[in-house]
C-alpha cells in the first residue's frame, strides 16, 4: 500500500549517490552524484546518448542501477518497484491509456490507491482544472490534440500529490508555439505546488527557461551543475561551453597573472586580458568567448582591454540579431550583434575591430 | 463510377478465380437437399431428410458434441498458454528466443500425418487415445502456433510505455497487465481464440488417429460416413459447417475493423 497519497503539498528531496548503469560493455551512466532540493526544478540536459533518460528511468524504477543509490527524503528507493515509489512520471509519448476517457486516465492513480469514488471524482476534477481541461472529462484521449494530451498526462502524474515529478522530454512532440505555452504552464504549476521536478531535455533553450539548476550530462557523466546563468556564463568544461550556446575558442598561453586578472599571449603574438585563473603561468589554454560578448567597432578603435583587428568574412541575418564571421590573425570568430535600427550594419569585406571584456573570457586547459 | 476496360477485365478475371475457389465448396449445398439417398450432383428432388437424420442420429449428435467440447477446451487452453508464451517471448530477455519460437511453430510446419503418427505413439502409451482429454491435448499442440503468431504480432505493436505509466501511477505488475495491457491486446486475443477454435474443430488427420471409437469428432464421423455410407447426410453436415465458417470469418472481419488500433493479423 502506498501511504504518501495524503502527504502535504510540497516537494521532496532527491539524492543520487554514485549512480551508475552499464548495458553490457557500455557505461550509460557513470558515477552520478546529484541533489535536487525540495521544490527545485532540476534539468538533466544533454545530447541523445548522454545518459539523461537512463538516469531518469532509474529514479522512476524502470532501470535497475548497476551501483549507487537513490534517496527520496533520505530514504533509499532502489529496492522498490516503480509502483511503490510514489513519483509522478510524464513520458515523452504521453503514454495515456487509449481505452480510457480523460477522467478515467486521471483517476487511475487514485483508483490504484483505493480512494473512495467521491474523492476520486473531486480530485480528478481538480487536477483537470489545474491544467485547464475542465469539461474534458468524458472525452476519449484519442480525440485530444497533442497539447491537450500532454496536459492530461501532467494532471494524471500530479493528481496523487507525489513529492517529485519526473519528466522525460515532455514537450518534444509539440510545435514551437505550443511548446512555449506549455513551458509557462509547467513552470506555473510547479511553482504553485512547490513540487520537486526532475526534467530531461536535449533542448538547451527549454532548460535555460525552466530550470532552477541545470545538470549537463555527456557520455554518462554530469559535467556541470548550476543555475542557468552559471552554466552559461561560467562553463567549466569545453564540452559544456560548446554544448550550451555558441562559443569561440582561441588557443593561447598564460603569460602573467594576478589575483584579479590573467594575461594571455595568442599565437599571433597579441596579448589579451582574461579573468583570474588557477592555471599556472606558461600553461597552454583555450580561451572561450561567447559571440554576443564580442562587440564590433570601426578599425583602429582600440580603447578596450581586449581588441583584435579583423575583416568581415560572412554575415547571416537571424531576425533578432546578426551573426558575423570575422577573420582575424588567430582564427575566424563568430560575433553576434542584436539587430538594431540605430546601429550601422557592417558589410562583408569591411575591416573592423573586435573588443570584449576580460571577464567575458573563460579559460580551459588545452 | 465508370469502369475502364482494364478494370472490367480485372473484375471479370477476379470473379472467375473466386468462382473456381468457392464452387467446389458450394456444390455440397444443393447436394444436401437431395431427395434420394445417393450423394450426387445435380440433386434429384428436394428434401430435408438428411438434415433430420443429422440432428436425430446418435452417432452424429455425439460427434458434434465431442467436437464442440474439444474445440472449446482447446480454445481456452491454447489461448492461455499461447498468450503466456508470447508475453515471455516478446518481453523477456530469453536466450535462444528464436529457437523456442521455431519449436513452438513446428506443429504448423510439420506434415499433419507426421504429427498424428508421433502423437499416436506417445498417447497410446499414456492411455490418452480415444479420450476427450487426449484429443484436447493433441489439438492444443496444433492450435498453439496460431495463437502464438497472432499474439506475438499484437504484442510487438503494443506501446510498453503504457504499462510503465501504469506502474508509475501505482499499479502492481498484475494490475497493470489486467487493467492496461489486456484490454489493449484483447482484439488480438479474440482473433487468436477464433483461430484456435477453428483449427481444432475442422482437424481430421490427427483426430483419425487419436479419437479412437470413444472420442469421435465431427470431421472423423464425416470421413467414415463418406467411406461407409455415401448418403447425403455428409452434404447436410458440410452445409452447416460452411455456415459456421462464414459466421467465424464474419466475426473476424468485424473484429479487425473494431480493433483497428491493434488489429490482429492472420497467420
Amino acid at each position: 500500500m502506498i501511504h504518501a497519497t495524503d502527504s502535504p503539498r510540497g516537494g521532496g528531496e532527491i539524492r543520487l549517490v554514485g549512480l551508475s548503469r552499464s548495458f553490457g560493455e557500455v557505461l550509460a551512466v557513470r558515477d552520478v552524484d546529484l541533489v535536487a532540493a525540495r521544490g527545485e526544478f532540476l534539468t538533466l540536459l544533454g545530447a541523445s546518448g548522454s545518459g539523461k533518460t537512463t538516469t531518469l528511468m532509474m529514479i522512476a524504477g524502470f532501470v535497475t542501477p548497476s551501483s549507487g543509490d537513490i534517496l527520496v527524503d533520505g530514504i533509499s528507493i532502489v529496492g522498490r518497484p516503480p509502483d511503490k515509489r510514489n513519483l509522478g512520471v510524464v513520458f515523452q509519448s504521453y503514454a495515456l491509456f487509449p481505452h480510457m476517457t480523460v477522467a478515467e486516465n486521471v483517476a487511475f492513480p487514485l483508483r490504484m490507491r483505493r480512494l473512495a469514488g467521491a474523492e476520486i471524482r473531486t480530485r480528478a476534477e481538480e487536477a483537470l482544472a489545474m491544467v485547464q481541461l475542465s469539461g474534458y472529462s468524458d472525452r476519449r484521449v484519442t480525440e485530444l490534440s497533442g497539447g491537450q494530451q500532454q496536459r492530461v498526462a501532467l494532471a494524471r502524474a500530479l493528481v496523487f500529490h507525489p513529492p517529485v515529478l519526473l519528466m522525460d522530454e515532455p514537450l518534444g512532440a509539440l510545435d514551437r508555439k505550443l511548446r512555449e505555452q506549455m513551458q509557462l504552464e509547467i513552470k506555473r504549476i510547479q511553482r504553485s505546488l512547490g513540487i520537486t521536478v526532475i526534467y530531461v531535455t536535449h533542448d538547451q533553450e527549454e532548460a535555460l527557461i525552466l530550470s532552477d539548476r541545470i545538470a549537463i550530462m555527456h557520455e554518462g557523466r554530469v559535467h556541470q551543475v548550476g543555475t542557468p546563468a552559471a552554466v552559461y556564463e561560467r562553463p567549466n568544461t569545453p564540452y559544456v561551453a560548446g554544448f550550451l550556446g555558441e562559443s569561440n575558442f582561441i588557443d593561447a598561453v598564460v603569460e602573467a597573472k594576478s589575483d584579479a586578472s590573467s594575461w594571455l599571449r595568442l599565437n599571433s603574438g597579441e596579448r589579451i586580458e582574461a579573468g583570474p585563473t588557477s592555471l599556472p603561468i606558461g600553461a597552454a589554454v583555450q580561451a572561450m568567448i561567447r559571440p554576443e560578448s564580442i562587440g564590433l567597432s570601426p578599425p583602429g578603435d582600440g580603447e578596450a582591454a581586449n581588441s583584435l583587428a579583423g575583416a568581415i568574412e560572412m554575415c547571416e541575418y537571424l531576425g533578432q540579431s546578426i551573426r558575423y564571421f570575422v577573420q582575424t590573425d588567430v582564427t575566424t570568430l563568430n560575433v553576434r550583434e542584436p539587430r538594431n535600427d540605430a546601429r550601422r550594419r557592417v558589410a562583408v569585406g569591411e575591416r573592423v575591430t573586435l573588443y570584449w571584456l576580460p571577464r567575458a573570457t573563460a579559460l580551459f586547459p588545452r | 463510377m465508370r469502369l475502364s476496360p482494364g478494370d472490367a477485365v480485372l473484375a471479370g478475371f477476379a470473379g472467375i478465380v473466386s468462382l473456381y475457389l468457392v464452387l467446389p465448396s458450394l456444390i455440397v449445398v444443393p447436394m444436401s437437399f437431395n431427395a434420394d439417398n445417393l450423394l450426387r450432383f445435380p440433386p434429384h428432388g428436394f428434401s430435408l431428410t438428411w438434415y433430420e437424420a443429422y440432428f436425430t442420429r446418435e452417432d452424429w449428435r455425439s460427434a458434434t458434441w465431442n467436437s464442440f467440447a474439444i474445440a472449446l477446451a482447446v480454445t481456452v487452453l491454447a489461448t492461455t498458454l499461447g498468450t503466456l508464451a508470447a508475453l515471455g517471448l516478446v518481453r523477456g530477455r530469453i536466450p535462444l528466443r528464436n529457437l523456442y519460437i521455431f519449436l513452438m511453430l513446428t506443429p504448423m510446419i510439420a506434415p499433419p500425418i507426421v504429427s498424428a503418427v508421433s502423437m499416436y505413439g506417445v498417447f497410446a502409451r499414456l492411455g490418452l487415445v480415444g479420450t476427450l482429454l487426449g484429443m484436447t491435448f493433441a489439438h492444443t499442440v496444433l492450435a498453439l502456433p496460431f495463437v502464438l503468431v497472432n499474439v506475438v504480432a499484437v504484442l510487438q505493436r503494443m506501446d510498453w510505455r503504457l504499462e510503465q505509466a501504469a506502474r508509475s501511477l501505482g499499479a502492481s505488475a498484475m494490475r497493470a497487465f489486467f487493467l492496461v495491457t489486456l484490454p489493449l491486446i484483447r482484439p488480438g486475443l479474440i482473433v487468436a481464440a477464433i483461430f484456435a477454435f477453428i483449427s481444432s474443430f475442422d482437424e481430421v488427420v490427427v483426430a483419425l488417429y487419436i479419437s479412437g471409437s470413444n472420442a469421435v469428432t465431427l470431421p472423423v464421423q464425416m470421413w467414415s460416413g463418406l467411406r461407409f455410407e455415401i448418403n447425403p447426410v455428409v452434404a447436410a453436415v458440410s452445409t452447416l459447417l460452411l455456415g459456421l465458417s462464414i459466421v467465424c470469418l464474419a466475426a473476424l472481419g468485424l473484429l479487425r475493423r473494431a480493433g483497428s488500433a491493434l488489429p490482429g493479423p492472420a497467420p
